[in-house]
């Protein structure tokens, strides 16, 4: 493969487009195949056969569009979005092609759920086919990566990625550029690259939605990666439970494989790398990179105490790279467009943009991504379209289990790593959980306390012991038979497990317990003073035998 | 991909550790093994030692015909290659054999043969011993880890360390309820207990007649749709308990 071939197959690809005068896209990633999406491609498809319009109209299966809440959704060329398709509609979808649009399909997409958001990892979410190679490289794919290999060094490459201040997208934020310049120092003949689609965080789904719609993009990524820091063999960590995404980053590998630009001696050149898969077996601790590796390893996933850091000894005791999804999805255009043009976006600390995953008591659930610095008010009342029913807003919750649950006055304040740390939260993976106030946050609270519990490793005593004990203070609270010195114990135990945990699941699982006690301790004093839930939820006999 | 190179699994270490299949539960055949052979406590990490005792006598270094042994190359060439013969022979006349005829091993000795048949691999191999039987039995784990030469334990460990695995078939049909944050504040406790008061059971657990198992994830991603429910690995969103009755009454009514 050189630069020419891939040219000109990128060439025939924009030929084969324009040959039709009309298209049709369906959403065929997971939130739109669980609403029945194939069957209305499949329609679509017959219904294209029985018109005779095979050489008119090219219809195709895409990733995920955003808005995963009022699927299956269906794009078409002439611009128009339409949403909770059936396969029955196929008819008037064609008919709208060349006619009116159907009215009650129509969703609309000059609402800020579309018009706010800046799409750099999703740029392709929605418009190419995840599973035909071809397509990716006619939108500009693995340009990035013969840029790179032809007209750049690896330490060219490790500096326009410090240019761009692209910060890790996995959850504490570590300087990718710093990262990828520590490995590429590390010596060692061999290195290995390591994707990290764990995606364990509760209420999170943009990797999965990544890999489902756009798996080249994160290939592309590590191949750049592996080429920066001189590492020649990869794995991509994916949760066994999104057999989808499996399924789409398998063929995506064999393909990238077919046409050369994954295996040996890649575009002529003596750089050569492989990837493999491996898949998770749900555990939420191997999203933590020393417990991943322990993982690949094949073996338990526990953490270990660090230093050193994977990057100088990591799988198989050899210096490792390891990032998230969005991160090396980040990459491909950072190298297109140059550092500079990413770091104009984002606030003076956090470049570029993130991916959010839009759940709960919130109008357009789904998957958004915004330029950093955005207010929280913007992604729920603006993108999100407000609360739901009529309620009030209650919280915010980001970070998943390590995060914090923001209160309404922290509407206005910027999403960036640093001022959502400075709130008691953190950025994490990119869940963002609203909650309205049908919601208790003491049984939040414990919710999150009894997932940690559940997924501590066992490894280190105040994690183990700490999240056990304080899910049984939480389960008093709940019940109603707490008093006030629980909550001094809790307190106490907050700061224990934070300061000698071995590692970010300890350390970081006192947040949700912190972040209430701290905006919402009236909740708390309700529950123990008074004996009795606000929210009226703690008490209901589903929630507790739930947990 | 840089391999290390491990002794074969030998003959008398393969049967040694069959030997102990009669032997009740998991924690008590790893006792057992210890008895036969000491090495499969003390060589956690290490493989047990080669026994050249089991190469058949015509393919022994020293039984070889000298043209055969050196054809006129250097010494150390000719070693090599008659360790890697040597090494090569073993492993075809000592492999584990599967269980039982049943075919889906085949898939399994595939996975562990594409991973080297190394010690790596144990994950992916559970995985795909899952995949085709649909659980993890003792057998299973005790095959697994003798062909990849790890001590049962370990295979043990790891298939309780993680979620996924299970060691126990699940019924008929599956009802599997998302746990996760969205899931959760949008009414899956409630969707659970529906399910807890319809079939009284607990998450986890399989109807007496093997007909309906209950599970939780924790998060399926499909927080747009939430709550979401995973009927016999079929995604259904916005759940409302009636809707789980319902499910309910056609898997038992239809017995399909």
């Amino acid at each position: 493969m050189t630069a020419e071939e891939l040219e000109q197959i990128a060439e025939d690809e924009h030929a084969a487009r324009s040959e039709f005068p009309h298209r049709v896209n369906v959403c065929v990633a997971a939130g739109c195949i669980s609403c029945q999406s194939q069957n209305v491609k499949d329609a679509i498809d017959k219904e294209i056969a029985q018109r005779g319009w095979q050489k008119k109209c090219q219809s195709k299966g895409v990733g995920c569009m955003g808005l995963c809440a009022e699927g299956p959704l269906v794009s078409t060329g002439t611009g128009a979005l339409y949403q909770h398709v059936m396969a029955s509609h196929a008819g008037a979808i064609l008919d709208s092609l060349e006619g009116p649009a159907p009215e009650r399909l129509v969703c609309r997409t000059d609402v800020p759920f579309f018009q706010r958001q800046k799409k750099i990892v999703l740029e392709n979410s929605g418009i190419v086919d995840p599973e035909r190679i071809e397509d990716y490289v006619g939108s500009s794919g693995y340009s990035a990566l013969i840029r790179v290999l032809t007209e750049m060094t690896p330490s060219e490459v490790v500096q326009e990625v410090v240019k761009s201040g692209l910060r890790g997208r996995g959850g504490a934020g570590y300087p990718t550029g710093l990262k990828w310049s520590t490995v590429a120092k590390a010596g060692g003949a061999q290195k290995y690259v390591i994707c990290n689609a764990d995606e364990g965080d509760p209420g999170a789904f943009m990797d999965r939605s990544v890999l489902e719609s756009d798996p080249h993009r994160v290939i592309e990524g590590m191949l750049i990666a592996a080429y920066a820091v001189g590492a020649s063999e990869g794995y991509i960590y994916v949760r066994a439970e999104y057999p989808l995404a499996i399924k789409r980053l398998r063929t995506a590998i064999r393909q990238a494989e077919r046409i050369g630009v994954l295996g040996a001696s890649i575009c002529g050149t003596r750089f050569s790398f492989r990837i493999e898969i491996r898949l998770g077996a749900g555990a939420f601790v191997c999203g933590e990179e020393t417990a991943l590796i322990a993982s690949v390893e094949g073996k338990r996933g526990t953490p270990r105490p660090r230093p050193p850091y994977p990057a100088q000894v990591g799988l198989f005791g050899e210096p490792t790279l390891i990032n998230n999804v969005e991160t090396f999805a980040n990459v491909p255009p950072i190298i297109r467009n140059g550092g500079e043009w990413y770091a104009k976006i984002g606030t003076e600390k956090s470049k570029g943009t993130k991916v959010f995953a839009l759940a709960g008591r919130v109008m357009n659930t789904g998957l958004v991504e915004v330029p950093m610095g955005i207010t929280l008010r913007e992604i729920v009342f603006e993108i999100g379209g407000g609360i739901p029913d009529g309620r009030a807003f209650k919280a915010v919750q980001t970070g998943g289990p390590s995060g914090g649950c923001l209160p309404s006055q922290y509407l206005d304040m910027p999403v960036d790593y640093e001022s959502l740390a400075k709130a008691g939260s953190i950025m994490g993976s990119g869940g963002m959980i609203v909650m309205d106030d049908s919601s208790c946050m003491v049984d939040v609270a414990k919710y999150f306390m009894d997932f940690c519990m559940t997924e501590s490793c066992g490894k280190c005593v105040p994690c183990r012991v700490g999240t056990y004990q304080m899910n049984e203070l939480l389960g008093k609270i709940t019940a109603r038979t707490a008093e006030a010195a629980d909550v001094a114990m809790l307190e106490e135990l907050c700061d224990l497990l934070r300061n000698t945990s071995l590692c970010g699941l300890g350390q970081s699982a006192p947040n949700p317990v912190m972040s209430t006690l701290r905006y919402f301790a009236d909740e708390y004093k309700a529950h123990i003073e008074e004996k009795r839930c606000p929210a009226g939820v703690c008490g209901h006999a589903a929630a507790e035998q739930a947990l | 991909m840089r391999r290390r190179k491990f002794p074969p699994v030998t003959a008398a270490y393969a049967s040694a550790m069959r030997s102990t299949s009669s032997a009740g539960g998991l924690v008590g055949c790893i006792s057992d093994a210890s008895i036969h052979v000491p090495h499969v406590l003390s060589c956690c990490h290490e493989p047990p030692p080669r026994d050249r005792g089991h190469i058949p006598p015509a393919l022994r270094p020293s039984n070889l015909k000298s043209s055969e042994a050196s054809n006129g190359r250097p010494e150390h060439i000719v070693n090599a290659s008659q360790a890697h013969r040597e090494r090569l022979m073993i492993t075809d006349f000592s492999k584990p054999t599967a269980p039982s005829l049943d075919k889906r091993w085949r898939l399994v000795d595939a996975t562990m043969r594409r991973l080297g048949n190394h010690s790596r691999g144990l994950i992916e191999t559970l995985h795909t011993v899952q995949e085709t039987f649909g659980y993890l039995d003792e057998e299973a784990l005790r095959y697994v880890a003798i062909s990849l030469r790890v001590p049962l334990s370990r295979a043990y460990g790891v298939a309780t360390f993680y979620h996924f695995f299970t060691l126990k078939p699940a019924g008929k049909h599956t009802c599997v309820v998302c746990m996760g944050t969205a899931c959760y504040i949008k009414g899956a406790p409630q969707l659970l207990s529906t399910l807890q008061h319809e079939l009284s059971l607990n998450p986890g657990e399989t109807t007496p007649d093997g007909q309906v198992s209950v599970l939780t994830a924790r998060c399926l991603g499909s927080c747009g749709l939430a709550p979401a429910v995973v009927y016999d690995h079929e995604v259904a969103g916005k759940v409302k308990p009636q809707d789980i009755r319902e499910r309910l009454t056609k898997w038992t009514r239809h017995d399909c």
